[in-house]
């Protein structure tokens, strides 16, 4: 079967087979990819920045096949608007080092689409080994436009404006605007913002829509390309966030739980996670990704979801650092990503992507139904479409957080109990287990969803 | 007649990276300048740090 948004490449195709990722390279990309494979092949897959494959010894059905490989498989694919600033940071360096790399060896990377990189054990890795082409001398990198959309822009709008500005992206599949870009950073960003941005937008303004510029051939020399990319590598690395702290970042520094409740609620979750044994779990609410890691003992992966992006941002540190298969992401469970692009098929869903062996929902459920209004039903009913087993907190009205939540509104919320709680979720779950979490008013659940194995 | 607005993109790299390729001499000028007094000591140190800041504009 073919994947819905290989469309725009006619160098290959991307085929799911048996659940696989599999890569049809098509004749008409052969020279390059073989000279991809004789010298960038090896040195960009040791660096880790492009993903490994092998190549299948079957014969493709297609005639316009050239070779079949099959990719090291992403075990969950994630966007742009989902990642933290450390991510996009990650990804821009990722890209960059490799058209640097290929520019050593005669060759370019001939898109930068950040739709192009993916997370593997915490470090991103270029997923589209087609992306390869033939150097021609003086000629300009054709991707530098989509590079500043895709990466720089953002980037300095989180950096320099506000760290919100990466949902641009879920408004913009191919980048961000350059005169939207321009407009947002205002006087802000320096020198390099000035070239790379403001008079960017402004050339692809004049130049793109009278045809009234000059016609002509742009040409640089090899060594002003690299020259350009080594100033884009200082000018990405260089980007840093400054004084961010938002209301969840330092969490666990604030909870109101002590230590004895923590480690009881941590013996507990890890009680339930050896019930499951998940390989693939989700975590709703994960903030640095405490718990969530706790279910990385199952030789599987997890994503850790939270709304909060320094939370997000300073567990992809974490993970980066350990080479965790964690992949931390910036969600908001009240408006989950949508499916986006062609045919609103191009970019899927959360639900689309995977269905996890277990999700983790812990200290969230206040948040969702008392901040956000949400029935416990409807709650319910979502949850046992996601996945199979299901570990939730319950924080009843009694706790100091929720007495916080509903201090300063009505308190329109009379089935808000335990009781309340279990008979909502009964039709769609069963209750395996429940437990107390020592030393707070909470409860500890595990479920099943009703249908299931 | 048309143009792709590609075209601004590319059009833009011949005037940037002429930029990169000055920055790039400039680092490797202030380098040079940093590591030579680096050799000499803390008091011709002082005087490093005014050239590095001329270099730089």
């Amino acid at each position: 079967m073919r994947e819905f948004s290989s469309f725009r490449d006619p160098s290959g195709v991307v085929l799911i087979q048996d659940g696989q990722v599999i890569r049809q390279v098509n004749r008409c990309y052969r020279e390059q990819y073989d000279a991809l494979m004789a010298k960038l092949y090896a040195p960009l897959t040791e660096r880790g920045l492009l993903i490994p494959h092998e190549e299948l010894g079957q014969a493709p059905e297609d005639e316009n096949a050239y070779r079949l490989i099959r990719p090291v498989q992403i075990p969950y694919i994630s966007y742009p608007y989902e990642w933290s600033f450390g991510q996009l940071q990650d990804a821009a360096l990722t890209t960059l080092r490799i058209h640097r790399a290929a520019l050593d060896q005669d060759m370019i990377l001939k898109d930068a689409s950040a739709y192009n990189i993916q997370f593997l054990n915490g470090r991103p890795v270029l997923i589209d080994t087609l992306s390869f082409d033939f150097y021609q001398p003086g000629s300009p990198w054709p991707a530098y436009g989509q590079f500043c959309r895709h990466f720089l822009a953002p980037l300095m709008l989180m950096a320099h404006k506000d760290l919100r500005l990466s949902q641009l992206m879920r408004v913009y599949i191919d980048g961000v605007p350059l005169d939207l870009a321009s407009t947002l950073l205002g006087g802000r960003g320096g020198f390099a913002a000035k070239q790379h941005i403001h008079w960017h937008a402004r050339s692809t303004q004049r130049h793109g829509e009278d045809g009234k510029g000059e016609v002509r051939k742009v040409s640089i020399s090899k060594f002003s390309h690299q020259a350009m990319i080594d100033s884009l590598l200082r000018i990405v690395g260089g980007l840093k966030l400054k004084g961010v702290e938002t209301e969840w970042g330092d969490y666990y520094a604030h909870t109101n739980y002590s230590d004895s409740a923590a480690q009881s609620k941590e013996a507990l979750v890890r009680e339930f996670l050896e019930e499951v044994k998940p390989k693939t779990a989700w975590d709703f609410g994960a903030n640095d990704g405490r718990y969530s890691r706790l279910a990385l003992a199952y030789g599987g992966s997890v994503v850790a979801f939270d709304v909060d992006p320094v939370a997000v941002e300073r567990s992809y540190r974490a993970v980066k650092a350990a080479k965790e298969p964690m992949l931390p992401l910036v969600l908001d469970l009240t408006n989950p990503s949508p499916a986006m692009g062609f045919a609103n098929r191009e970019r899927v869903g959360i639900a689309e992507r995977q269905k996890p062996d277990c999700i983790l929902m812990l200290a969230v459920i206040h948040h969702l139904v008392i901040s956000n209004n949400l029935p416990f039903s409807m709650l319910a009913e979502w949850l046992s479409s996601l996945t199979g087993s299901l570990i939730i907190e319950f924080v009843p009205k009694e706790d100091s957080q929720v007495r916080t939540l509903l201090a300063t509104r009505d308190d329109i919320f009379p089935d808000y109990t335990k009781e309340g709680f279990e008979r909502a979720f009964s039709p769609y779950f069963t209750i395996v287990r429940q437990r107390p979490v020592e030393g707070s008013e909470r409860t500890l659940y595990l479920m099943r969803a009703k249908g299931v194995q | 007649m048309y143009l792709d607005p590609g075209f601004g993109s590319m059009l833009i790299q011949a005037l940037i990276a002429a930029i990169a390729v000055g920055g790039a001499y400039l680092l490797v000028f202030k380098k040079r300048i940093v590591g030579f007094f680096k050799k000499k000591g803390a008091v011709e140190g002082a005087g490093a740090k005014e050239d590095e800041g001329k270099a730089a504009k």
